[in-house]
């Protein structure tokens, strides 16, 4: 089991294996964000109850999530609970797992 | 003048010169954000827009985010006499921070820049 926080703590969340790769993705929204994401299935996750708040842009399709207190970006879940993907900010999990996974790069902006 | 902007366009931020470097800090609060931090003076710099403030530590630095998008835009120094503040570059356009050389700067530890050593 791998943890992410936010810096506060107020927003934890589960993941069942460390990832072997991240996603930099240069869309126009992760450029921004600065999120690595670690992607899984929504049923091998599990988030803390603590407040996130959330920003949907464009088809609606995924919410960002970002903890309420200290901001940092949490996670994106898909509006459709039906998808079984989601995508965890790997910055938010030990520099030593991090470390470990490669991390790729997707050029979202050309989509 | 160079541009900073969320994504969602309510905060936009003009500095006065397109960064030569950009900090990555490896803080626990840096390496969480992801930001790529652009220094300037605050008298340079024009902010447009709501915030969201985080504050932590010692409370000498307001972390500033879109209240939209959230978005990290900058931080500002809670002592208003600092004439240092940082922009996030990551919202500036990315030819812009593609020609801007990368500094990792030691914040979790020894407070120095890796290439320094």
């Amino acid at each position: 089991m791998i943890e992410a926080s936010c810096h506060c703590g107020a927003v934890t969340i589960e993941v069942e294996a460390a990832p072997e790769t991240v996603t930099d993705c240069n869309c126009s929204i992760c450029r921004r964000y600065g999120v690595l994401w670690a992607y899984c299935s929504p049923k091998a996750v599990r988030v803390s109850p603590g407040a996130t708040d959330i920003y949907m842009w464009d088809d609606r399709s995924i919410e960002f999530h970002r903890c309420t207190t200290c901001g940092c970006v949490t996670h994106w879940s898909p509006v459709d609970k039906s998808v079984d993907r989601m995508g965890v900010n790997a910055r938010l999990m030990a520099p030593e797992v991090l470390a470990r996974a490669t991390i790729r790069k997707f050029d979202g902006a050309s989509m | 003048m160079i541009e900073a902007s969320c994504h969602c366009g309510a905060v936009r931020i003009a500095a006065p010169f397109a960064p030569e470097a950009v900090t990555s800090c490896n803080c626990s609060l840096c390496r969480r954000s992801g930001w790529l931090c652009a220094y300037y003076n605050p008298r340079d710099v024009a902010v447009h827009g709501e915030t969201e403030v985080y504050v932590w530590g010692d409370r000498t630095l307001a972390i500033h985010r879109c209240k939209v998008c959230g978005c990290g835009t900058h931080w500002s120094a809670m002592d208003a006499a600092l004439d240092r503040m940082g922009v996030n570059a990551r919202l500036m356009a990315p030819e812009i921070l593609a020609a801007a050389r990368v500094r990792r700067f030691d914040g979790a530890e020894s407070w120095t820049f890796f290439d320094e050593d």
